[in-house]
């Protein structure tokens, strides 16, 4: 990408033994709405503490319309006005009154008139809903219109890029929606920006652009339809779709079913899974053993996993073998015939997906039961 | 899992309780397989009663299986009730219902066994 109005590169940053970043690239081009997500600790807000050298990170460059600001004696402060941040706890100074903290910074940093200054807060302020309040101090509003009072001083500072760190993270329920409309309001008027986001809906709603982050780098990214409804990566998905899994190991002929029904129920009962889609989930494990415990002498060992979705409340069971090891459901052996049909029983879908060097049976659990008690 | 039995006239009920799976399945057959034999008792007829058994699996429904073809052999009664959803699910998708009567209820099976 050669329009690139912020390049990133190779970007790392280590607090002392911890490696945060461990190699961000990317390009972000002027307009573009970047939402930032990932799991805790994944470095998204350290990554965003990079771009405006609130961090100073250990090893990349971060290169700004042709200005690499991670050159030696680069200026810190002219850089955090270009690019200017939105912080997760508001930061405004409570001595100073809703107007006041709009109208210094470009006072004291820009050089505007007090006239100019002034114009101009209070058009923002009419933009972020607040312009009566322009003389209340900020200990005299809610947490959703402090940080709307925050986004408006951002923007009166004029930056080429506003980066917003979980702007909404430390407000009520009730107040997060009239920020993000605010947000959302000035992502139409075309300003580029970064956001670290646990708001899905919104970032997939307002960003042009989604980086999901995993470990310290950019796992993932794409338009919010690509990442949201087609995630290329198991891991993007898991997070999107907020799966959880639990995993079963078979190694042995020996095969410990009690265990394994403890482990998978102490699964269902953390994600609050009923009792009868529980059980299912038991009989398809179960069956599924049972299909491919024959088997065991050639694959060594295998691994059932069940995938449990928080947001569409899907469970999977799945299991990856090898393209060489034939499928036990393509079986016409009497013997086993009773653990196909029951394993069919239990799950309401059996899908197989073939990769490469390796296809995965993934046997989808039924929700319903299939008839009432006899 | 937890078997009991009782005698009521000439038939056996048998109470399953808890889960019916790979790991038990061998010891529930060794529990019922004798019941099939018994000649002290005049036992008739064996009602399986499925009221507590929360789950079974294809190595349970095996059990059943052996079940049906012991009752065949020795000329006995054989029947199941109340099944859960669950469990109901699992019989019919075997087809067990046509090697054995499956009742809704105790009541109903004693009287199925006794009219066979």
């Amino acid at each position: 990408m050669t329009d690139a109005m912020i390049r990133i590169e190779d970007l790392h940053k280590q607090f002392g033994d911890l490696r945060v970043l461990n190699g961000v690239d990317a390009d972000i081009r002027k307009g573009e709405v970047i939402s930032i997500i990932g799991p805790s600790g994944c470095g998204k807000s350290t990554m965003l503490r990079c771009l405006n050298l609130l961090e100073q990170p250990t090893s990349g460059r971060i290169v700004i319309e042709g200005e690499e600001i991670t050159a030696p004696g680069a200026d810190a402060p002219r850089i955090r006005q270009r690019m200017n941040m939105v912080f997760q706890s508001f930061n405004l100074f409570d001595h100073l009154t809703v107007l006041e903290n709009l109208t210094i910074g470009p006072l004291q940093l820009l050089g505007k008139s007090e006239s100019e200054a002034r114009k101009k807060a209070l058009e923002l302020l009419h933009t972020v809903g607040l312009a009566e309040r322009a003389n209340h101090l900020p200990s005299e509003l809610s947490g959703g219109q402090k940080q709307r009072v925050a986004i408006a001083r951002c923007v009166a500072m004029d930056p080429d890029v506003i980066l917003l760190d979980e702007p909404t993270s430390a407000l009520d329920p009730t107040m997060v929606s009239e920020v993000l409309a605010v947000i959302r309001n000035l992502a139409r008027q075309g300003l580029t920006m970064l956001m670290v986001t646990h708001e899905m809906e919104f970032a997939r709603d307002a960003s042009s652009r989604i980086f999901f982050m995993h470990e310290g780098r950019i796992h993932e990214q794409g338009p919010p339809d690509q990442v949201f409804d087609h995630p290329q990566s198991p891991l993007t998905r898991a997070f999107i779709q907020r799966v959880r899994s639990h995993v079963v190991s078979i190694d042995s002929p020996d095969v410990d079913i009690f265990a394994i029904h403890g482990g998978l129920e102490g699964f269902c009962e953390k994600h609050l899974i009923t009792r009868d889609v529980a059980l299912r989930l038991d009989l398809a494990t179960e069956e599924l053993i049972a299909l491919l415990l024959p088997g065991l002498e050639s694959l060594k060992q295998f691994e059932l996993r069940a995938e449990y979705s928080e947001t569409d409340r899907s469970l999977v069971l799945s299991v990856n073998l090898p393209a060489s090891f034939d499928n036990p459901l393509d079986g016409t052996d009497i013997e086993s015939e009773l653990n196909r049909q029951v394993l069919a029983q239990a799950g309401g879908e059996i899908d197989v997906v073939r990769r490469e060097t390796s296809y995965d049976i993934q046997v989808t659990i039924r929700q319903q039961p299939s008839a009432q008690q006899a | 899992m937890n078997i009991t039995t009782e005698h009521r006239d000439e038939i056996t009920i048998v109470h399953a309780e808890g889960r019916l799976d790979f790991g038990n399945a061998k010891s529930f057959q060794s529990a019922i397989e004798p019941l099939f034999e018994q000649t002290e008792g005049h036992t008739r007829a064996i009602v399986v009663n499925c009221s507590q058994l929360e789950y079974i699996s294809s190595a349970g429904l095996r059990v059943f299986l052996v079940g049906a073809k012991l009752a065949n052999k020795n000329a006995m009664g054989f029947t199941v009730c109340n099944l859960s959803p669950l469990v109901k699910d699992v019989f019919d998708i075997s087809g067990f219902g046509n090697i054995m009567p499956i009742c809704s209820d105790l009541e109903s099976a004693l009287i199925t066994v006794k009219d066979a």
